[in-house]
């Protein structure tokens, strides 16, 4: 559920527009209405937002979940286990597949182990789901840059 | 002189007779001998033959091991879509007992609005899961809400253990689990031992004592009541010979048991004993073993049996078809009950233990709910894919542990969703009984992973798998391949670029002309590009696409996942493409994974009878298309289940779930298709008839509505597309191609691939007036 905004212009905005409610009414005898359209497919925005009705099961993102499979992924590719990276990774983004960080985490355990092409794809596979000019998109980048090379 | 000489002469003659006769008996006692050797050397041959054989296949692989498939295993976190009756079925599929504690692994309690549970450990190819103590909690929309461990502190994630759910059998069909002496709780062996054989750790491998007690009763009773064979013997018996009944037979079974006794210990034969022993039977599989037999009859590990299970599975020893508790459970009860006589008799249980035991059920799972043969179509596609990787007799002997995707749950429900509405329209439509048949893919969006595979009416059917072999055309399903051509041109095409839908008359090379037509056989004049695919009308896709070109249409198929030559016809254009659900599933996982295109895969890993891992069958995927042109045809499928030929999915499904798909029917409707996805789930339905003959079925009335019945049962979280950065959303009159407001009738909020936006502002007739729609604008959420 989102918050109403508070800020003061708006408040200021909604005062100065109660005066106009008069002349509105005067307005209003001459418009046309009609239902509001079905509902469109609904976009979420890229900070995550809907713009539509909140759909039937409630949003909840597994936050945890994924972050203690990220340490885990982590902790294998410290250990240059790359498989087992891939794997706990894989295991995240079956809950979440669009966080940036486990395209990041297979991205490296290919790199680790060589494989130039695979490690581009799912780089940029993470690219289209890092935040433009995070650190998680900026070690995208790179191994983008690096796959290439060792293609 | 005469007399005297003939009588020497006679004397001597005898004495000559006589020693020629003495060296006649010599020689022929040598004579003897030698043929007296030649049976005591063929039977000293004979014994060191069967020493060989006895060594040799005791020393070696004793079994062949059939190849072991599982089930995904089901990962609980807070946040995740699964009603608690769905767990509570996983939970009951993978054979928990329900308990007032919980206090053992494999038991389950229900406390309040908490289900409590006991997990086993498992063997996973990653790492061992071990035994946990863990409670859920749903909320009621059916999600996870809470997960904690037996301390109440937050859990992140559980890893249950996985179902077994099929087997790739050796020739002979003979199934068992392997398990070590030291796995295997004591009271199960000595409770064997005082049954079968109690002089076992004292004799040789045969017992005079058990021959004579046994004969004595035989004689009492005036027939065979009893045998005099050891465990030992048992074991020469089922491991080493036939069944076949004979004196020699017996001869050779006493020189086994004897060798046997002699070379190895009473531990390894026992423990080889417990593995062998043939225990019932399921279908075709014998089940061998008691920790197979457990799982057989209990749907248990052999270390969460209790007493009065230990003593049936001892029961069953004597015979178990004999006294197969589903048919005799009479026979049954009363051989558990005297085996725990012996038990008690023996000092093993107490008189209290005994008579508890003996007042329980059987405790069995159902008769047919062993779920080795549950998923036949599934196994199939499990099969075909490890056959890239593996000889088949490998496959059969070599004990692999296969890890797949297939979900339980999706399963069941694809199974249902198909039998039960086939069988519903056939009597809406007066058809006969049977005359439809279908099939169901389903994958989760975004790694490929088949989740469910239904090739028959019959989920159970092991034959004819339609979802992998029955290669229909596959009509309007091609369509979006069309607007996707298009769209990736956002130069020249946005979704509201206006389609001319009036008739069309097509040129091919070869002379021939091709007029396709309108399902409705009405032309509906200029049509916004998303509406035309959103209402799956053929006239104006027949004209974009030969605008765009067959060729191209036939190169973003590739893209998407198409692998079969296609000729450039353009009857290609409307779906004359003949592809299996399973191909189908494939070109939709790219378009519900935005452009991703990913490898199917129905196997996760395979590790060998050690659990060590052979091999891993990662996630394998690449960007086929951009993200903002996926999210433009999204947009058009999603309008589809909205406004367009898929809206009475909505008959079924809450009106506020969003998901996205497309309606296939071929010339006179012989095919009905509905392919369509919401957040985690990708479902393709074909329904048609076998001898390919017209239905009255449209994709709409028919396959779409196997798929709504089934995604109105899946936990599955909503679509909710993230707009690409290259995307705007503006609000347009479609109609028009121009720009609109939210404020103005028959304005449309519409996705752009910025720079392909319209630029013309057309004329806005209010919906309501624009100063009390500013007024409502400024009291809205933000």
């Amino acid at each position: 559920m989102k918050k109403l905004n508070r800020n003061p212009g708006t408040v200021f905005m909604r005062g100065a527009a109660l005066g106009l409610i008069s002349s509105a009414l005067v307005l209003a005898g001459c418009a046309t209405y009609t239902p509001a359209p079905a509902p469109a497919p609904a976009p979420e925005s890229e900070t995550g937002s809907a713009s539509r009705p909140a759909p039937a099961i409630p949003k909840q993102e597994p936050e945890r979940a994924v972050d203690r499979l990220l340490e885990e992924s982590r902790s294998q590719l410290a250990a240059r286990d790359w498989q087992a990276a891939i794997a706990s990774a894989e295991r995240g983004l079956r809950i979440n597949r669009r966080e940036a960080e486990l395209y990041l985490l297979i991205a490296e355990a290919y790199r680790g182990l060589g494989n130039g092409d695979r490690s581009v794809q799912f780089a940029r596979q993470g690219l289209r789901h890092a935040a433009e000019g995070s650190r998680t998109a900026k070690a995208l980048h790179n191994l983008v840059a690096a796959g290439e090379v060792l293609r | 002189m005469t007399k005297r000489s003939n009588l020497k002469r006679r004397k001597s003659t005898a004495k000559s007779r006589q020693n020629r006769k003495r060296g006649g008996v010599l020689s022929a006692m040598r004579r003897w001998w030698k043929w007296a050797l030649i049976p005591l050397a063929i039977a000293v041959l004979g014994v060191v033959y069967l020493d060989y054989v006895v060594r040799s296949k005791f020393e070696g692989k004793k079994w062949a091991l059939p190849a072991r498939v599982y089930a995904r295993p089901l990962e609980l976190y807070a946040g995740l879509p699964l009603q608690r009756e769905a767990f509570l079925e996983e939970l009951r599929g993978l054979g928990y007992q329900f308990s007032s504690s919980a206090g053992r692994p494999g038991q389950v309690a229900i406390e309040g609005d908490w289900v409590r549970v006991h997990s086993r450990g498992f063997g996973f190819w990653d790492k061992q899961e071990p035994a946990l103590t863990f409670a859920a909690r749903f909320s009621a929309a059916g999600i996870v809400a809470d997960l904690q461990d037996g301390r109440g502190r937050d859990l992140p994630l559980v890893r249950m253990e996985p179902q077994e759910i099929g087997g790739i059998y050796p020739a002979h069909m003979e199934d068992r689990l392997l398990v070590r002496l030291e796995d295997i709780p004591p009271l199960l062996g000595e409770a064997l031992i005082a049954v079968e054989d109690r002089d076992f750790l004292r004799h040789h491998g045969i017992s005079l004592r058990s021959i004579a007690r046994a004969t004595l009763a035989n004689i009492r009773a005036g027939g065979v009541v009893q045998g005099g064979s050891t465990l030992t013997q048992q074991l020469v018996k089922n491991f080493y010979l036939n069944q076949q009944r004979s004196l020699v037979r017996k001869a050779l079974e006493a020189l086994m048991a004897l060798s046997l006794d002699a070379r190895y210990s009473k531990a390894e034969i026992l423990e080889t004993y417990l593995n062998e022993v043939y225990l019932g039977q399921s279908g075709s599989r014998g089940i061998h073993g008691f920790a197979l037999g457990a799982q057989h009859y209990f749907r248990q590990p052999l270390n969460e049996l209790e007493v009065h299970q230990i003593a049936l599975l001892v029961g069953l020893v004597k015979g178990a078809s004999y006294y197969n508790p589903w048919r005799h459970p009479e026979r049954a009860t009363a051989r558990r009950n005297l085996v725990l006589e012996v038990m008690a008799d023996s000092g093993l249980i107490t008189t209290r233990d005994k008579d508890l035991a003996s007042q329980q059920p059987l405790d069995l799972v159902k008769s047919n709910s062993d779920s080795i043969y549950s998923y036949p179509s599934f196994i199939e596609l499990v099969k075909r894919q490890l056959q890239r990787d593996y000889r088949p007799e490998d496959l059969r002997s070599e004990g692999l542990r296969v890890f797949t995707t297939l979900s339980p749950t999706v399963q069941k429900a694809a199974e249902s969703s198909l039998a039960n509405r086939l069988r519903q329209l056939e009597q809406k439509y007066g058809m006969t009984s049977d005359t439809l048949q279908g099939a169901v893919v389903v994958e989760a969006v975004g790694n490929g992973e088949v989740l469910a595979v239904v090739g028959d009416r019959n989920g159970k059917y092991n034959g004819f798998n339609r979802a992998l072999d029955a290669h229909r055309a596959i009509g309007s399903l091609v369509k979006p391949a069309v607007y996707l051509t298009a769209l990736s041109k956002p130069e020249q095409y946005s979704l509201i670029t206006p389609l001319d839908d009036s008739a069309i008359t097509v040129e091919s090379a070869g002379g021939q002309s091709w007029q396709p037509r309108n399902f409705s056989r009405e032309a509906h004049g200029q049509v916004p590009l998303y509406q035309a695919l959103s209402k799956s009308y053929n006239q104006a896709t027949a004209r974009l696409g030969t605008e765009l070109g067959v060729e191209d249409v036939l190169a973003t198929l590739r893209r998407l996942g198409l692998e079969d030559d296609v000729p450039a016809l353009p009857s290609v254009l409307l779906g004359a493409v003949d592809l299996s659900p399973l191909q189908v599933s494939k070109l939709y996982q790219t378009i519900a994974s935005e452009g991703i295109f990913t490898e199917q895969r129905a196997i996760l890993s395979v590790l060998d009878s050690r659990g060590q891992a052979l091999k891993r069958y990662p996630l394998v995927s690449e960007t086929r298309f951009e993200a903002d042109v996926m999210h433009l045809l999204q947009y058009a499928l999603q309008a589809t289940m909205r406004e367009g030929t898929g809206r009475s999915a909505y008959q079924i499904l809450d009106e506020q779930w969003q998901v996205a798909g497309k309606t296939g029917t071929t010339n006179e409707q012989r095919d009905s298709w509905f392919a369509g996805y919401s957040g985690d789930h990708l479902g393709v339905v074909w329904i048609g008839r076998d001898d390919n003959g017209p239905t009255p079925l449209t994709g709409a009335t028919g396959a779409l509505t196997v798929w709504s019945d089934l995604f109105a049962q899946l936990s599955s979280r909503p679509l909710l597309p993230v707009k690409p950065t290259n995307v705007e959303y503006l609000w347009v009159d479609p109609h028009n191609a121009t720009l609109g407001g939210a404020n103005c009738v028959g304005s449309e909020l519409i996705p752009f691939v910025k720079g392909s936006e319209p630029r013309i502002k057309g004329h806005c007739e209010y919906r309501q007036n624009p100063v009390v729609h500013w007024l409502k604008g400024l009291w809205s959420p933000r």
